[in-house]
């Protein structure tokens, strides 16, 4: 089910009514029906998968329960590992069996060995890199013993399966999610208004914003031949903003509804287009995702404790990681290593760590420092995203080396006068994301000292924007992850 | 908890009544040609809208000549175009028949938002899917008059843009909805008529090839009946033809005029128009 479908518009009151009043007065019967509504919204689009997700939901809670009692080192080692191979067996074969099968086939065929292996026909699950990760952080921190082991099953499946963030994150840690499902949720009216208004904001930013740039984008990239430089580069602009639009609007919408149903999930977006170096960037950019690698994988193979070359290994490391993770394709492996060549002159002179506060705190415009910053951190993002749009490394290249064919095209108006709604769209909408970069959301605070009137007119405009420019229905890009 | 269900219920009126009035407003600064009280309003559908030279026509008649005629148009967009026309204005509608066999869900049906039309529509048993799929189509007003055409530019030859079996299809029966859409088609020019509106009817010509097509369909029958329904909504109704200039090829395709056929059919019938009085259907040939 998409959060920008009808099914979705009918299903959400629904739940919603169910919810907070008809089971409101028991809190198991609240998760029960959290993870009955979840069930039929992942079953939406495949009910078989259903079982992958029941199947790694009963993996991880009776590793759980063992982990509990389990005080023998090697033994609870073995349990972890059952259930790192059950999860990421899952993934690696519905995500990248075919990957490793191909590039296996073709090695040996570079070596003059041929090789008759069969691509299988497999369909992706929606989500699955999502929910993988968000039951291992669990088994993960049982066995830790950062988290107590929970006895309550319904609640552990409400966790791993819960609607709002089921297939595209934020992908939650057991720590800071599952425990809210053991306490009594109260409606916080004010709660439930802010997470009206970032879903409002979020169908804004995945209906006008990705949808319309990925019409652009997909006519850019797919006939990439036919065009010159500078339709080159909006085609790259047209994709940077699709994939913000399109995630960051689908975590919006998520969070929007957890709170509805007084639920805190953790921010995945902070403004990244905004940031000053890369580091910052990926401070701000799926943040679920990065602190996840972070906390599961960085800091396990040392971090930033050893020396400079096991820092450049693990930056390495957890950038390709972090690529792979998005699909099963060179492209993303290009990505992530590009992602972490931008972040190494950061890394050797420590000052990765040099703007962690918001840009501009307080003022209106930034100085000049800051925004040619900004700049150059959005050219090296938009360069990135090339390759992960591009169909392989091939098409990649060809598109570069496309951007600096024609050079006089870029002086050619009609060239952006073709694209002028979108462009006039974009500009809005990032002069809404610069004012509003403070708070969690752009209009999270939009119109809190206005009247009342004037507050439910803005809401009023985003609400016409979404229906007179909304783009021609798209998936989520982040699905497929 | 009382407070957020009444908030939440009570916040798409307030929606409902901005939107209302913004589509109100800019609707009208779109389509604010239709006010010209001293204008010919042309409707059809892609036939009419490369088969009629607007310029040469407004030069004929002297008079300011808008076209809301639009590739694809359907019932719900003639529907809509009788309701925006002025009083007392005169118009000049396209029978097309490819209007009334085109399969509904091919219809443009993007003329802007009306509820007369679609209580029409829904009288007349469209369903709510495909009501509900109209206004889908028209959340946002569009610009639905021009005082300009696009013509296609002359060719010795003519070329087969849709392969002849397409409209072998389509003639090959009668299509459950002809009727329907026929209804429909004289509740909009009914309310042309009391609207006082001037209304000349014009059949654009099809090549050769596709009339053959048509006269050995059932559908000839039920498009000629329809021709005389029409007729007898007036009281001084009359048919007349135009023959169109047989030195140079005048077909884009099977079922268009090129320039210089728009260009000559557009001049004929202003200078008919000029002198004849009353309800004409105009068929050229």
């Amino acid at each position: 089910m998409l959060f920008n479908s009808i099914d979705f518009a009918i299903f959400l009151p629904i739940v919603f009514v169910l919810y907070w009043f008809v089971v409101n007065k028991n809190l198991k019967l609240q998760n029960l029906l959290i993870v009955i509504a979840s069930y039929v919204f992942y079953g939406w689009w495949d009910w078989r998968f259903l079982s992958l997700i029941l199947f790694s939901t009963i993996i991880d809670y009776l590793v759980g329960r063992r982990l509990k009692t389990e005080n023998n080192k090697k033994n609870r080692l073995i349990l972890l590992w059952v259930s790192i191979l059950v999860n990421l067996g899952f993934l690696g074969f519905f995500k990248y069996y075919n990957f490793f099968l191909d590039n296996f086939v073709s090695a040996f065929s570079f070596f003059g060995t041929e090789i008759n292996a069969n691509s299988l026909n497999i369909i992706l699950p929606v989500g699955i890199s999502f929910y993988t990760f968000q039951t291992l952080s669990y088994t993960i921190d049982v066995y830790k013993r950062r988290l107590e082991p929970t006895k309550d099953f319904v609640a552990f499946s409400a966790f791993v399966s819960f609607f709002p963030q089921l297939v595209a994150g934020p992908i939650e840690r057991a720590t800071h999610l599952l425990p809210q499902f053991y306490k009594k949720r109260q409606f916080d009216y004010y709660k439930a208004v802010d997470g009206m208004r970032q879903i409002l904001w979020g169908l804004f930013k995945k209906v006008v914003i990705a949808d319309n740039c990925a019409e652009f984008a997909n006519q850019i990239f797919n006939n990439s031949a036919d065009y010159s430089g500078s339709t080159l580069v909006l085609g790259a602009l047209f994709f940077t903003f699709q994939i913000y639009g399109d995630f960051s609007g689908y975590s919006d919408i998520a969070i929007g509804t957890s709170r509805l149903f007084g639920f805190d999930l953790m921010q995945n977006f902070n403004f990244p287009y905004f940031s000053r170096d890369i580091a910052e960037f990926w401070r701000r950019w799926h943040i679920s995702l990065s602190t996840w690698f972070r906390d599961y994988l960085y800091i396990p193979l040392g971090g930033s404790r050893g020396g400079t070359l096991m820092k450049v290994r693990n930056t390495f490391i957890i950038f390709i990681v972090s690529g792979f993770w998005h699909g099963a394709n060179w492209t993303f492996v290009v990505w992530g290593t590009l992602n972490a060549i931008y972040f190494l002159p950061l890394l050797l002179t420590k000052s990765n760590r040099s703007n962690l506060n918001v840009v501009a705190q307080g003022k209106i415009l930034p100085t000049l420092k800051e925004f040619a910053l900004m700049g150059i951190t959005f050219v090296l993002t938009v360069f990135a995203w090339i390759f992960f749009r591009a169909e392989n490394i091939n098409h990649a290249f060809q598109y570069i080396a496309g951007i600096f064919t024609h050079p006089e095209s870029f002086l050619a108006i009609s060239v952006y006068w073709k694209y002028k709604t979108i462009l006039v769209l974009l500009s809005i909408f990032m002069l809404i994301e610069w004012v509003g970069r403070e708070g969690q959301f752009a209009i999270a605070h939009l119109g809190e000292k206005w009247k009342p009137a004037f507050r439910y007119a803005a809401y009023y405009l985003i609400i016409i924007a979404i229906f007179w420019f909304g783009g021609k229905e798209q998936q989520f890009i982040y699905f497929q992850f | 908890m009382k407070r957020f269900i009444k908030k939440t219920l009570f916040f798409p009126f307030g929606l409902i009544i901005l939107y209302g009035i913004i589509y109100f407003c800019y609707n009208t600064y779109l389509n604010n040609k239709f006010s010209n009280q001293n204008a010919v309003f042309i409707w059809g559908d892609s036939q009419a809208y490369y088969g009629i030279d607007v310029k040469e026509l407004s030069n004929k008649l002297e008079k300011k000549v808008y076209t809301s005629a639009i590739p694809g148009a359907g019932i719900y967009d003639f529907l809509l175009f009788t309701e925006q026309v002025p009083e007392n204005s005169e118009v000049i509608v396209s029978v097309s028949k490819l209007v009334q066999i085109r399969r509904k869900e091919n219809d443009f049906n993007r003329t802007g938002l009306s509820f007369w039309a679609l209580k029409k529509m829904y009288n007349e048993d469209y369903s709510i899917n495909e009501i509900y799929s109209i206004i889908k189509l028209n959340i946002k007003p569009k610009r639905n008059i021009s005082e300009t055409s696009e013509l296609f530019a002359y060719s010795d030859s003519m070329e087969i843009g849709l392969p002849i079996s397409h409209f072998e299809d389509y003639y090959r029966e009668v299509p459950t909805f002809l009727e329907q859409k026929q209804d429909l088609y004289l509740i909009g020019i009914k309310n042309l008529i009391r609207k006082n509106c001037k209304v000349s009817f014009l059949e654009l010509p099809y090549h050769s090839k596709l009339v053959n097509i048509e006269s050995k369909s059932l559908i000839k029958k039920e498009t000629d009946v329809f021709k005389y329904k029409i007729g007898k909504l007036f009281n001084n109704f009359k048919m007349d033809t135009i023959s169109l200039n047989n030195n140079k090829n005048v077909f884009k395709d099977l079922s268009h005029l090129n320039s210089v056929g728009a260009k000559d059919l557009s001049n004929k019938l202003g200078t008919k128009m000029l002198v004849d009085e009353g309800t004409i259907l105009y068929t050229a040939q």
